[in-house]
C-alpha cells in the first residue's frame, strides 16, 4: 500500500473559490485534521487548472496537520507541457502524490472550432495515459478513479475492470471510487477486481447526503442511478430536517456495511464541510477504529 | 488624380486567432481583464498596421469587437438590454453575460438570440432593447482606441452601426416617433461627445439601408434620415449587399459626407454611379469583400476610368470580416492557386495597386503585371477547367432532374419492396463520437496509422453502432458517421476541385470560427466516398441501412466558391458528383439514401427579385443527385424547421420520399400546418430534442407519437430524433432511443 497500513479514512476538498470560502475551508480542515486522515485530496477542474488554489489550500492545511496531500489532476484537458509546469509548481511546494481523473472533456462543441473538436484530448485522452506519463517521471503515489457502477462510456463490467487494470499497469497505486449508494455495488466491483488478481487499495468514495435535491444533483453529475430505497426514503420525508436525518442515517448504514465488508478505506467527499461527516462518524460500527488525535 | 482608399472593416480574430485564444482564456479565468485588453490592443494595432498597406491614411476605431458589433453599438449608445441591463466595455461583465448567458439577479439567463448577419455566415446578437429605461451613451471605448491610435501616430475615425440597421437587426416593432427620437437622441449625444474630443466624421454602418427598403421595418429609415439631418459629425454612409433598393433617390438628397457603393454584390451601372456622384462623394467598393479571389484589376481600372468622375475613393465592397486574414502562412497551396487567391491582407494590396494606377499612370504597368500574373495562374491552374465536367453540365436536360414515378406511387412501392413497417423508427445519421473516434481519425490524418488499420478501427465502431441499433430495435439503421469530422469537409476532401487552407478561419460568432473549404476547380468524383462504410454496415444487418450524403447546396453554401463560373454551375457539378455516389450506393444494395440539405434557405438572396431564380437551381441541383435511382430506392432528407416558411414550395419540389425535420425544440408544434398543406411526401418530425440534455421519457414519447399519428396520415409518418446524435453521450442516447422505440410499439398497437 501506498501510505502504509494505516489507511482508513481520507477527505476530499475542493480548492476555495473566494475569500469567504477560504475561511470556511480553514475551519473545516482544522476540524477534520483531528480524525488523523491517511490523506487529504484536492480536486482539480477540467479546463481550469486549480493548482495555485490547491497550493494555498495546502499551506493552510499544514498549519493543522502533517497528513499526506494528494492533488487531483485532470488529464483530458492537458498537454505534456501543461503537466510539466504543474509538476514543477507542485514539487516546489512538496506535493508529490496525485490522483488522476480524466475529467469532463470539453464538450462545448457549440463554441469550439472544428480543428479544436478534432484535436480535442490531444495530450492525455485517458487517465491511464497521464498515469503512465507521471510514472515515467518517477512519481510514486498515483491514485485514480474507480467506477463501481461502471463508467457511462463503458460497454460492460468487463470493460470497467479492464480499464481499472490498465490504470494499475500504467503505474496507478491506489484508487478512490466515484459515488455510489448501494454497498453491494462496491462489494461486487471489489470482488471482480480482486479476482483478477489486481492488488491496489480501492477506497470507497462516500458523500454525506443531506437532501434529496443534493442526491439527485450528484447522481445526475456522476451519471448514476439512485437506489429505490433511497428515493422512497427521501420521498416519504415531509421536512428538510427529516430529509437530512434520513440522508445521514442512510449513508451511515452504507458505511457500516462497507466496514463489515472490511473496505480498504473510506474517502469522504466533504464539499468543504465537516458537520455531516461528524454525525456519521459517531454512529459507525465500533470495530472500525479511527485514530482520533489532534 | 488623387484617389484615396477608405477602409470599411477588417477581420477581428487575428491571423492566428489570437482574439479567440485570449477571450476564451479570459472566460475560463485563466487571464484577467488587463491581459485580455493587452492582447486585444496589440491585435488592433497590428490590424491597423497591416491595413496601411492599402494606402489608406485613416483607420477605423470601433471596428474591433469583444464579441459582436451589434452588441457594441448598443453598448456605445448605452442602450440597456431587457434581461441583462446596461453593458459596458470596461469590465465586460454584463457584456459577456448578454453574449454567452449567465446569472442575472440570481436567475440563469440564456444569451441573447443569435442570427445570421444578412446572408453571410457571421451571426450577430439580437438586442433586446429596453425602451423604458434611459439610454446612456458613452465614448469610453472609442476614447480607448483613439488613444491607442495616438500612441501609434495614426489618424482614425469612429465606425458604428446606424439607427436603421440597429432597428432592423433588433427586430424592433412598432417604431413610433417616441422611439425614433429617443434613439436618434442617443446617437446625437454620442456624436456630440465624439466631436468634443476632436472627431469630425463618422462611418455609419447601415447595411440594411444598403440592401434596401424591403428589409427595413417601418420607421427605421426615418430614424436614419433624422440622424443624418441632425448629426454633429459628418456622416459617411456605409451601405452594402445591395443598391439601396427603393431608397437611393431619397438618400442622394441627404446631407451626407459620402456614400459607399457595393459594386460587387449587385453591380451598379456606370450611369447609376454617375448620377449618384453628381450629388455625393462616392466610395466605390470595387474589391469584393465576400470572396477570396483576386479581382481582375484591369477590368476594374477600365471601369473606373470610363466612369469619368473625379470625386471618388475606393474600397472593398463590404467589411473584410467575411474573409480570412492572410495568405502569408499558407504554404501548402499550389502556386497557381495561391496566385488567384486574395484574403483580407491581399485585398489591401489590390486596393493599393489600383490606387497607385489611378493616381499615377506610370504605375499602370504594375497593375497590368499584377493582372497578367493572375490570369496566367488562372489559366495554368490544373483542375480549374475540366472539359468532361463542363460538358456534362451543359448537356443536362429536363429529364435529368426528375424521377420516373410519382411520389405517392413510389412510397407505396418502397414500403412493399423495402419492407418498411408502419411508423418506422430511425435516426438522423450520426451517433456519439468519443475521443477514441477522433483520435483514430487524427492518427490516420497525421500518417501515424495505415489506411488498413484506420479502416479496421472505423469498422469496429460501425459494428458496435449497428449492434446497438439492432438491440434497440430500430427499423432503419445508419452506420453512425464515425469517419466524418464535418458534413461538408468530409466530402470536400474526397471530391476534386476543393482545396483546404491552413489558417483560413473566418468568424462565425464570438470566438467561434469556421474554415470553409475552397472550391477552386470543376467538381467531380474520382472514387466512391461513402460506399465502403455503408456497404460494410449493411452487411452486418438484415434491416435497411441508410446511406448518408450532404447535398450540393449545403456543400456549396458552406464553402468559398469560385467566382469565374455561376453558383448554379458549381451546384450542378456537385450534384452530378453526388449522383454517381448515389448510384454506387444503390448498386451496392443501399436502398435508402439520405441527402441532407440544411443550408438551402440560407442561400436565399437578400433581394426578393432573385429568390425564384435561386430556388429553381438550388432545387434542381438537389433533384439531380437523386433523379437516376430506381423508384423503389427511397430518398430521405433532413432539415431544420424553424426556417421553413419562406421556402415551403421549394421543399415540396425537392421531391424527396421522406423528410425528417427538427421540430421538437421548445415552443414549436410538431406539425407545421403550412407544411402539412404544402408538402406531400412522408415525414418524420423529430420526437426527441437532442439539443436538450434530458433523456426522452417514455410517456413524453407516447404523447408526441400519438399526437403525430392523429394529425398526419399515419401511413406516412416516420419516428426519429430531431437531429444527429454526434454531440451526445452514449448512455442518454441509448435510453432515449429505447423509449422512442418502445413508445412507437405501444402507439402502433392502438392504430
Amino acid at each position: 500500500m501506498v501510505f502504509g497500513n494505516n489507511l482508513e479514512l481520507s477527505f476530499e476538498f475542493f480548492p476555495p473559490r473566494n475569500e469567504r470560502e477560504y475561511i470556511s475551508y480553514e475551519n473545516t480542515v482544522r476540524d477534520l485534521s483531528k480524525y488523523n486522515p491517511a490523506f487529504i485530496s484536492f480536486t482539480d477542474g477540467a479546463g481550469l487548472s486549480k493548482n495555485r488554489e490547491i497550493i494555498r489550500s495546502v499551506e493552510i492545511l499544514k498549519k493543522y496537520s502533517d497528513t499526506n496531500v494528494v492533488a487531483h489532476i485532470t488529464s483530458c484537458d492537458k498537454e505534456k507541457e501543461d503537466i510539466d509546469k504543474i509538476l514543477f509548481l507542485y514539487s516546489e511546494n512538496s506535493i508529490d502524490s496525485f490522483l488522476i481523473i480524466r475529467g469532463d472533456c470539453p464538450r462545448d462543441e457549440f463554441l469550439m472550432d472544428l480543428d479544436e473538436i478534432e484535436n480535442m484530448e490531444t495530450g492525455f485522452p485517458h487517465a491511464s495515459d497521464l498515469i503512465s506519463y507521471l510514472s515515467t517521471k518517477g512519481i510514486k503515489n498515483l491514485g485514480f478513479a474507480a467506477f463501481p457502477t461502471g463508467h457511462p462510456e463503458d460497454k460492460d463490467k468487463n470493460q470497467t475492470r479492464d480499464i481499472f487494470e490498465l490504470k494499475v499497469k500504467s503505474g496507478g497505486t491506489f484508487s478512490a471510487t466515484q459515488l455510489f449508494f448501494d454497498a453491494q455495488e462496491y462489494i461486487n466491483f471489489y470482488n471482480l477486481i480482486k479476482q483478477s488478481n489486481i492488488q491496489v487499495p480501492i477506497y470507497a468514495g462516500i458523500m454525506p447526503l443531506i437532501s434529496f435535491q443534493q442526491a439527485k444533483r450528484f447522481a445526475q453529475i456522476c451519471d448514476i442511478n439512485l437506489p429505490k430505497e433511497l428515493v422512497n426514503g427521501f420521498q416519504s420525508c415531509t421536512s428538510i430536517e427529516q430529509e437530512r436525518n434520513f440522508g445521514i442515517s442512510y449513508i451511515t448504514n452504507l458505511c457500516n456495511e462497507l466496514i463489515d465488508f472490511k473496505v480498504d478505506g473510506l474517502h469522504f467527499y466533504t464539499l468543504n464541510r465537516s458537520k455531516a461527516f461528524k454525525e456519521i462518524v459517531t454512529n459507525l460500527n465500533s470495530d472500525f477504529k479511527f485514530k482520533i488525535g489532534g | 488624380m488623387n484617389c484615396s482608399v477608405n477602409l470599411v472593416g477588417y477581420p477581428r480574430v487575428g491571423v492566428k486567432r489570437e482574439y479567440k485564444w485570449a477571450v476564451e482564456k479570459y472566460w475560463k479565468l485563466e487571464i484577467d481583464i488587463n491581459k485580455l485588453n493587452e492582447t486585444v490592443d496589440n491585435l488592433i494595432v497590428m490590424n491597423w498596421t497591416t491595413q496601411s498597406k492599402s494606402g489608406a491614411n485613416t483607420f477605423l476605431i470601433g471596428d474591433f469587437s469583444f464579441y459582436d458589433q451589434v452588441l457594441d453599438t448598443t453598448t456605445h449608445l448605452g442602450i440597456p438590454q431587457k434581461r441583462f441591463g446596461y453593458t459596458n466595455h470596461l469590465d465586460l461583465v454584463n457584456y459577456f453575460k448578454a453574449s454567452r448567458g449567465g446569472v442575472v439577479n440570481n436567475k440563469e439567463e440564456s444569451p441573447l438570440d443569435m442570427t445570421k448577419w444578412f446572408d453571410t455566415n457571421y451571426h450577430y446578437l439580437v438586442p433586446e432593447i429596453d425602451w423604458d429605461k434611459e439610454f446612456l451613451p458613452t465614448t469610453i471605448r472609442f476614447v480607448h482606441e483613439m488613444n491607442l491610435a495616438k500612441e501609434n501616430n495614426l489618424k482614425v475615425i469612429p465606425k458604428i452601426i446606424g439607427p436603421a440597421t440597429l432597428l432592423t437587426l433588433s427586430k424592433t416593432s412598432n417604431i413610433d416617433e417616441e422611439k425614433i427620437s429617443k434613439l436618434v437622441q442617443a446617437y446625437q449625444d454620442l456624436f456630440n461627445e465624439l466631436k468634443e474630443i476632436g472627431f469630425e466624421e463618422v462611418l455609419l454602418d447601415e447595411g440594411s439601408v444598403g440592401v434596401g427598403r424591403h428589409v427595413l421595418p417601418s420607421g427605421a429609415f426615418e430614424a436614419f434620415e433624422k440622424l443624418v439631418g441632425s448629426s454633429p459629425l459628418k456622416v459617411n454612409l456605409f451601405g452594402y449587399f445591395g443598391k439601396y433598393d427603393g431608397l437611393i433617390d431619397k438618400i442622394v438628397n441627404l446631407d451626407l459626407n459620402s456614400i459607399h457603393l457595393d459594386n460587387c454584390y449587385e453591380s451598379f451601372s456606370k450611369d447609376e454611379i454617375k448620377n449618384i456622384a453628381n450629388k455625393l462623394k462616392v466610395n466605390l467598393g470595387v474589391i469584393n469583400g465576400r470572396t477570396i479571389w483576386k479581382s481582375n484589376l484591369s477590368e476594374v481600372f477600365t471601369f473606373l476610368n470610363e466612369l469619368d468622375i473625379n470625386n471618388f475613393s475606393i474600397s472593398t465592397s463590404c467589411s473584410l470580416l467575411h474573409v480570412p486574414h492572410s495568405l502569408k502562412e499558407e504554404s501548402d497551396f499550389d502556386d497557381n492557386l495561391k496566385d488567384i487567391l486574395s484574403f483580407a491582407e491581399e485585398k489591401l494590396e489590390e486596393l493599393n495597386v489600383l490606387k497607385n494606377a489611378i493616381e499615377n499612370s506610370s504605375e499602370l504597368k504594375k497593375l497590368e503585371k499584377y493582372e497578367n500574373a493572375r490570369s496566367e495562374a488562372d489559366k495554368n491552374l490544373i483542375g480549374r477547367n475540366v472539359d468532361s465536367v463542363r460538358e456534362q453540365v451543359l448537356n443536362l436536360s429536363h429529364e435529368d432532374f426528375n424521377r420516373e414515378m410519382s411520389r405517392n406511387e413510389r412510397l407505396d412501392l418502397q414500403s412493399e419492396v423495402l419492407g418498411i413497417p408502419l411508423l418506422p423508427t430511425t435516426t438522423i445519421g450520426s451517433f456519439p463520437q468519443t475521443g477514441d473516434t477522433r483520435q483514430l481519425r487524427r492518427k490516420f490524418k497525421n500518417g501515424d496509422l495505415s489506411y488498413e488499420d484506420y479502416k479496421t478501427g472505423i469498422k469496429e465502431i460501425i459494428h458496435e453502432t449497428v449492434s446497438i441499433q439492432e438491440e434497440l430495435g430500430l427499423d432503419v439503421l445508419v452506420h453512425g458517421e464515425a469517419e466524418r469530422n464535418d458534413m461538408v469537409e468530409y466530402f470536400g476532401e474526397l471530391l476534386e476541385g476543393f482545396a483546404f487552407s491552413k489558417f483560413g478561419w473566418v468568424q462565425s460568432y464570438g470566438s467561434r470560427c469556421v474554415k470553409p473549404p475552397i472550391i477552386y476547380g470543376d467538381v467531380y468524383r474520382t472514387n466512391p466516398m461513402t460506399v465502403e462504410w455503408s456497404k460494410y454496415a449493411q452487411s452486418l444487418t438484415k434491416k435497411q441501412m441508410k446511406g448518408m450524403l450532404t447535398g450540393p447546396v449545403t456543400i456549396l453554401q458552406w464553402s468559398f466558391y469560385r467566382d469565374d463560373i455561376s453558383k448554379k454551375d458549381v451546384a450542378f457539378q456537385i450534384g452530378l458528383a453526388l449522383q454517381s455516389e448515389v448510384l454506387d450506393l444503390e448498386a451496392n444494395e443501399i436502398n435508402i439514401i439520405q441527402i441532407d440539405e440544411p443550408a438551402i434557405r440560407e442561400g436565399l438572396p437578400l433581394n426578393p427579385i432573385y429568390k425564384k431564380e435561386y430556388l429553381d437551381w438550388a432545387v434542381n441541383s438537389f433533384k439531380l443527385v437523386a433523379s437516376k435511382v430506381k423508384p423503389s430506392t427511397q430518398i430521405h432528407s433532413h432539415m431544420c424547421y424553424s426556417e421553413f416558411d419562406e421556402i415551403l414550395d421549394a421543399i415540396n419540389a425537392l421531391d424527396v420520399d421522406v423528410l425528417s425535420i427538427e421540430a421538437s425544440r421548445s415552443g414549436m408544434d410538431l406539425v407545421n400546418p403550412a407544411l402539412k398543406e404544402k408538402y406531400r411526401g412522408a415525414i418524420g418530425p423529430g420526437v426527441y430534442d437532442i439539443h436538450s440534455p434530458l433523456v426522452l421519457q417514455y410517456h413524453d414519447a407516447i404523447e408526441r407519437i400519438t399526437q403525430l399519428s392523429k394529425s398526419l396520415d399515419h401511413k406516412n409518418i416516420w419516428i426519429n430524433p430531431d437531429c444527429g446524435l454526434k454531440t451526445r453521450g452514449w448512455k442518454e442516447v441509448k435510453e432515449s432511443l429505447n423509449n422512442m422505440v418502445e413508445a412507437t410499439k405501444k402507439v402502433k398497437e392502438s392504430l
